[in-house]
């Protein structure tokens, strides 16, 4: 049974008619239409919600196996990682303005989190570091646009010469236009052209299609 | 010069960022014309108004954006400004009970119910945006708290799109282009960004679809010099001037080792 | 709709014609409701061809187009009546009062519609011209040629490969699903190619609802390969947030210290993070992304980069297929007629002529 459900041809057909059906909703003012289109985009919502437990599970299986195989190193945090889970889910769905579930989601999600995107300030920092060479022309036309940018963002620039903001907002607002939009076009094209490979059955890379 | 260890750089962009908190410097902020516009577009609104402020940012942009957010909400809240919340990410209660904590006259001077609610967290991302405009009693039945929407006078004033003065959204992302394509464009409701640094180019494509964007930390703490009430963003504003004077002496410093290089190997 | 009837009649002569359309333009606005010429004919010539006539028709709605005022919008053709009498042709175009009415087009999307037709027109004749022999070439892309020599690198090395979709707001059904979807495409030549070889394969993602799609993409890939015992569902690893992805991929590279990282799809701030992160264990990189704010990070870090809509061709690139690359080529025919209609527009706007906007608002 489950090698039927897998042929190709059952999911070229419902990506077809439910891609189909969405873009004719898109363009035509049917009133059936945009209703069942609405239904559709309504139970993406719920499988997606649905998703998520399967996420968990799959989670849970490669921990489990970490923890089975005693993985160096990695084994503990497993466990550690499992059993906050299990706990902080059944404080949640008991009550989650308890304390214990406020407090860790507002100082050690929060803490986390917000470490997590601050490390990326660090990592750019060393990857300027080490990619902003001027190699070419081109390179070095980038690494002053860059600056200019730099010093137009933040309020020394000014500081240091009141050119520096005019040139920075010339480079932003008009220099780097022309080729931010002509990227933006292009992979807006690309994107539909994507999808009228998938709606043909062109693609077959992303259900792993022979 | 031209290779140095990264824990080098680390630790002086650590240092370096650590000092202006401890000391700070004081710069001036010269404010911009795209958060000029914001602040602008807010003063035109009164207690007649309603503005819609939407959480499409999570905790983690809080850095960037926190500042802007609390700013904003304390200018709807001087200008008595009925405000509609509601937002996309799941961490968006603790954003909330950030801002409440930031401006407590929420709580004090504004009734809830009336003056303002926080209607929760709305899954769907662009097809919810675009039922929002549509009707927004279809989306919401209650508010985050349980309460039906007929028990809410503020919200029922707000049917669809048309009814929202403005729409602030706090985005990280792509809901600003959601907001512009649902809410601007056909139905013509002003749209602002409180953004992070990397939308800085956002007005630029849309100069007549946006009011206004405010960028990053620098949009906070001008909006701070705009209301008066300086806080958290400008302080944030000497770590700015000092990382980006930084990033600039380490790319000359890597040029100028990466042509010392060169010049020996030849 | 007959009320109100502001015609313009015009002979045949060109001369006549263009005055027609002079006056057309001073005289159409948001209130009338039909357009007409006619013509005296030779003798030699008994009638005109309805294409002649529709053509003559659709340059006098142009330039009734041309001629509307700011604010007022130009009705559609809805239909038009032929006369035919001797040595007379007159022709009429009644209009319609909105799009939605005639063609149940919403309004503000028929022009978008025709490109969609348009699309799939230039697609068929990419698909005929391929089954004919003559599919269209396509360039090198080098950053899909690398993924060989990047497995390969990992096979010398006998480290794994690691591939990562990015944050995509951790979702399908988000603007940035197409990229995932892509991403996934990319993976199963990745995933062929780890299975031949004998490389592990490590996929961390935070996207839940792609993760069934994954695991068959990764099934199939090492079904294919005839080692269906190899394939290891535990290589697939789930994070229920961008931050825990993040730290998780960075976990990955230190413990695992993969030769490759594959980062394509939607990709936002980890892509520096993570990029960064796989310099420091020396890994080979390949990066892309559609959005275009990631792009300078992802050059900076990325040995290999797609830029744009290369994710999007990637899928169909290696498959080598010419059916599936022709259709590569039937998208970049259609961005073709964009740019050119773009540039027709931006100088018949510097010359106040505003009938391509007035079509791109149809």
């Amino acid at each position: 049974m489950s090698n039927v459900l897998r042929r190709r041809e059952i999911i070229l057909f419902i990506t077809g008619i439910v891609g189909g059906l969405n873009l004719f909703e898109y363009f035509f003012a049917v009133k059936e239409a945009a209703a069942v289109a609405s239904a559709i985009r309504t139970w993406v919502v719920i499988i997606s919600a649905f998703a998520l437990g399967l996420g968990i599970i799959t989670a849970f299986r490669v921990h489990i196996s970490h923890v089975k195989r005693r993985t160096k190193g990695q084994w503990p945090f497993s466990i550690w990682l499992m059993g906050f889970f299990v706990l902080l889910t059944l404080i949640g769905l008991w009550d989650t303005k308890f304390i214990v579930y406020d407090w860790t989601f507002k100082n050690v999600y929060v803490a986390l989190s917000t470490t997590l995107y601050a490390i990326t300030g660090f990592y750019i920092f060393s990857a300027a570091y080490r990619a902003f060479r001027a190699r070419n022309i081109e390179a070095a036309i980038l690494i002053v646009s860059g600056v200019l940018i730099l010093l137009r963002n933040a309020p020394i620039g000014e500081a240091i010469w009141t050119g520096f903001p005019i040139l920075g907002e010339w480079v932003l607002m008009k220099g780097q236009v022309g080729g931010m939009r002509t990227l933006t076009f292009v992979a807006a094209v690309g994107l539909v052209a994507f999808g009228i490979r998938t709606l043909l059955g062109m693609e077959r890379g992303y259900y792993g299609g022979e | 010069m031209a290779e140095v260890d990264r824990r080098v750089l680390y630790w002086v962009m650590f240092i370096a960022l650590a000092i202006p908190f401890i000391s700070p410097l004081g710069l001036p902020v010269p404010i911009t014309e795209t958060t000029k516009a914001v602040y602008d577009k807010i003063e035109t609104l009164g207690p007649k108004n309603i503005a819609l402020f939407s959480i499409a940012g999570g905790v983690s942009a809080w850095p960037e954006i926190a500042p802007s957010m609390v700013a904003v909400m304390r200018h709807l809240v001087k200008r008595e400004v009925k405000i509609v919340i509601w937002g996309f990410f799941v961490d968006q209660d603790i954003t909330v009970d950030m801002i409440i904590s930031n401006v407590p006259e929420l709580k004090t001077k504004y009734k809830y119910g009336e003056d303002w609610v926080y209607m929760g967290y709305v899954a769907g991302a662009e097809t919810a945006v675009a039922q929002l405009a549509a009707d927004v009693h279809a989306v919401f039945k209650a508010d985050k708290y349980g309460t039906p929407i007929d028990k809410l006078p503020l919200i029922q004033k707000v049917k669809t799109a048309k009814d929202i003065d403005v729409v602030l959204t706090v985005d990280t992302g792509s809901y600003i282009l959601y907001y512009i394509r649902h809410w601007n464009v056909g139905r013509g409701i002003p749209v602002a960004e409180i953004g992070i640094a990397m939308q800085a180019d956002m007005i630029v494509y849309y100069p007549v679809n946006l009011v206004g964007v405010m960028i990053g930390v620098r949009g906070g703490a001008e909006y701070e010099k705009l209301i008066g009430r300086l806080a958290d963003g400008t302080i944030r504003m000497d770590a700015i001037n000092v990382s980006h004077l930084l990033f600039i002496i380490a790319i000359a410093l890597a040029n100028i080792g990466y042509v010392m290089v060169r010049r020996v190997k030849k | 709709m007959n009320s109100t009837r502001n015609c313009a009649h015009s002979c045949g002569c060109p001369l006549v014609l263009q005055d027609t359309v002079l006056r057309l333009c001073n005289r159409v606005d948001a209130e009338d409701v039909s357009l007409s010429f006619s013509t005296r004919f030779n003798s030699r010539e008994k009638k005109w061809p309805r294409t002649r006539s529709a053509l003559v028709l659709l340059t006098l709605y142009a330039a009734a187009g041309a001629g509307t005022p700011p604010g007022a919008k130009l009705k559609p053709i809805k239909s038009f009546k032929l006369v035919d009498e001797s040595y007379l042709y007159s022709c009429e175009a009644f209009l319609g009062e909105n799009l939605e009415e005639i063609l149940l087009i919403i309004s503000g999307r028929a022009f978008s519609f025709v490109v969609l037709v348009l699309s799939f027109v230039f697609f068929y004749i990419a698909i005929q011209l391929a089954k004919k022999g003559k599919a269209p070439k396509i360039r090198r892309m080098i950053a899909m040629d690398a993924i060989d020599e990047a497995v390969g690198r990992a096979t010398e090395e006998g480290k794994p490969v690691h591939y990562s979709p990015g944050y995509a707001y951790m979702s399908l059904s988000s603007e940035q699903g197409p990229q995932t979807l892509a991403s996934i495409g990319i993976l199963s030549y990745v995933a062929s190619l780890c299975a031949r070889f004998d490389v592990p394969i490590i996929y961390n993602t935070c996207i839940a609802d792609s993760l069934p799609l994954v695991e068959e993409t990764l099934r199939a890939a090492y079904r294919n390969e005839g080692k269906p015992e190899a394939f290891d569902v535990k290589c697939i690893r789930y994070q229920p947030g961008q931050s825990e992805y993040v730290s998780a991929v960075l976990g990955t590279f230190q413990r695992e210290r993969p030769a490759v990282n594959m980062m394509i799809g939607g990709l936002y701030y980890e892509c520096v993070v993570i990029g960064e992160a796989a310099n420091v264990i020396g890994a080979t990189q390949i990066g892309g992304s559609a959005n275009i704010h990631q792009m300078p990070f992802i050059i900076a870090t990325c040995d290999y980069a797609m830029i744009g809509e290369e994710i999007f061709a990637g899928s169909a690139y290696v498959t080598k297929d010419p059916l599936v690359t022709s259709g590569i080529a039937g998208g970049d025919w259609m961005k073709m007629l964009l740019i050119a209609i773009t540039v027709i527009g931006v100088v018949l706007e510097l010359a106040g002529v505003k009938v391509i906007t007035q079509l791109l608002s149809w």
